[in-house]
């Protein structure tokens, strides 16, 4: 099977220069570390589906211990890790999955086709002009985790 | 008394004649009802707007008077729907004159009238079909002005193709009659359009479609389509194919058509693909306008500074409600507030430090307290129980 290298992204100007020349297709940004057990298991993911989503999406990980990455992990609100945040043409793309948190996906797929799948609902409502889409995975494929606002 | 109240009764149900709707195409007994039926509302929403975009092409060329072609006569041609005839440019010197002349007429006027009467419910919409007078006046205007340039640039002008030639003719109005054989036009009909009173009275004149019926040699070489006020497109000495001239996109001196800015140029080959996209899908706007900046850069003409280091993009926060304008208004004033609680610890640690050290030396410029060195335990704590921090909320420490 072949792998390909994603981008890891270090500086915030790598990841707004992938976002603005990521056009009609979807970015999947990956915010994780690699010392982490899920976010390993994520990228194995993504790195196999790739190739197979190339056509209508873009996969990167941005290191969330990088310094110059911290502004956006404190604008897209990443608490948890691995988080995955969806754009379309340079618009934030929410997905309802049933948690707390439309705005991001966050632990790794159970599967490929998981993640396939995923990016294919946000494409086809990104391109009907819907900035929210219901995620298609059943609720026991779904990651949980509690929210919480200012460890309350 | 009664025969009248069951009279009154039976009315509503009473049924009319079948009739035809024009604009459902189908026939129906409805009667006067129909017209404000859901179904023909928005059939008839339809046809107006069909007919609307036929309008709005004539009224270009009410604004812009170009000049007709003989060969382009057959295709500018408008059915009239609310007359119910074709409305067809045959020997106009001017694009669409006679469909501007149409919609002008009282006839036109009184048949929309009527056709909203009988079809739509509304008769806001009677003045999108019709052209006023003093619309054709000015139109009027413009095409003599126009005609009077053409001819007085043009004339004396002699060249051996056969669409100048044809040109000359028409300009200097002479009737070649001498090349036309008068017995022929007896014999041969021309078979592209019907004799009618424009042929019969103007005798001698041959249409440009019908030189295949006559006597070639009879005619000159290229055929004469001759009307008093034509005048061409070829009124110009740019020349032709024929003449071997140049073509205008390599014209030297540019071309007024090719003399665009880059921004049209590079427009004119995306519309290809993008076309085929959903206009409506997110950020399409930002996606052709970004598509434009990326074939320019690749052009090499013009370097797009996109490198904003506060850029940030359009993103909707978790514990914000509201647009995501907002969502980014906010997270810039906590970046803000950030900076200036980060300024105020530097300065604090910086003055703790010059306590400890006993020294007077001031360096942020705000006068300092003196005061002895107070140890953590005996320092004093904030309602939550916790020194004063950095200002993070206290998710950076799950961030370990």
């Amino acid at each position: 099977m072949e792998s390909v290298l994603l981008p890891t992204l270090t500086k915030k100007e790598e990841i707004d220069r992938i976002i603005n020349n990521t056009i009609d297709k979807v970015l999947v940004l990956r915010f994780g570390r690699t010392s982490d057990e899920n976010c390993l298991l994520l990228d194995d993911i993504l790195e196999k589906s790739a190739r197979d989503v190339s056509k209508f999406a873009t996969v990167a990980l941005v290191d969330v211990d990088s310094d110059q990455v911290q502004v956006y992990v404190n604008y897209f609100d990443i608490t948890l890790f691995p988080s995955t945040v969806f754009f379309f043409n340079a618009h934030h793309m929410k997905l309802d999955s049933g948690t707390a948190d439309h705005t991001k996906w966050v632990g790794k797929f159970h599967e490929k086709q998981d993640f396939i799948d995923v990016v294919e609902v946000i494409f086809r409502g990104a391109m009907k002009g819907k900035m929210i889409v219901h995620c298609p995975l059943p609720p026991e494929r779904i990651p949980k985790y509690q929210l919480l606002y200012k460890d309350v | 008394m009664e025969e009248k109240k069951t009279k009154a009764k039976k009315k509503p149900s009473k049924k009319s004649e079948f009739e035809l709707c024009k604009v459902c195409r189908f026939h129906h007994d409805q009667g006067p009802r129909h017209k404000y039926f859901p179904r023909h509302k928005e059939l008839l929403s339809a046809f107006l707007n069909r007919f609307r975009s036929k309008i709005a092409d004539v009224r270009f060329f009410l604004k812009n008077p170009s000049f007709l072609r003989p060969q382009e006569e057959s295709q500018n041609r408008v059915w009239c729907v609310f007359c119910d005839e074709d409305i067809v440019e045959l020997g106009s010197s001017f694009a669409c004159s006679k469909a501007i002349n149409h919609f002008a007429s009282s006839e036109h006027h009184k048949n929309v009238k009527q056709f909203l009467w009988k079809h739509g419910p509304s008769m806001d919409c009677a003045d999108d079909f019709k052209i006023s007078d003093a619309d054709v006046a000015k139109w009027v205007r413009k095409c003599t002005a126009l005609g009077n340039k053409d001819a007085s640039s043009c004339r004396g002008q002699l060249s051996s193709d056969i669409h100048n030639n044809k040109l000359e003719f028409e300009r200097t109005e002479k009737v070649q009659t001498h090349y036309i054989n008068p017995n022929d036009l007896n014999d041969v009909k021309p078979l592209l359009y019907n004799t009618n009173e424009y042929q019969i009275s103007h005798s001698g004149v041959t249409h440009y479609g019908s030189h295949l019926n006559l006597d070639a040699s009879h005619l000159p070489p290229g055929v004469i389509g001759m009307t008093s006020n034509s005048s061409s497109l070829y009124g110009d000495s740019t020349g032709n194919v024929h003449t071997g001239a140049p073509p205008p996109w390599l014209n030297p001196n540019g071309g007024n058509i090719y003399n665009q800015s880059d921004i049209t140029k590079v427009q004119e080959k995306l519309p290809a693909k993008t076309s085929k996209l959903n206009p409506h899908r997110v950020g399409a706007a930002w996606a052709e306008r970004r598509k434009i900046e990326m074939e320019m850069e690749k052009r090499g003409l013009a370097v797009n500074i996109n490198t904003d280091a506060d850029w940030l993009p359009n993103f909707g926060r978790v514990w914000q409600s509201g647009t995501r304008k907002d969502s980014r208004k906010e997270f810039e004033k906590e970046k803000r507030k950030l900076v200036v609680t980060a300024e105020s610890i530097s300065m604090e640690s910086e003055e703790r430090k010059l306590v400890k050290t006993e020294s007077i030396s001031v360096e942020s410029g705000e006068p300092v307290q003196i005061q002895p060195y107070v140890s953590k335990r005996a320092r004093p704590k904030n309602l939550s129980g916790e020194e004063v921090k950095t200002g993070f909320r206290l998710e950076d420490l799950r961030r370990g």
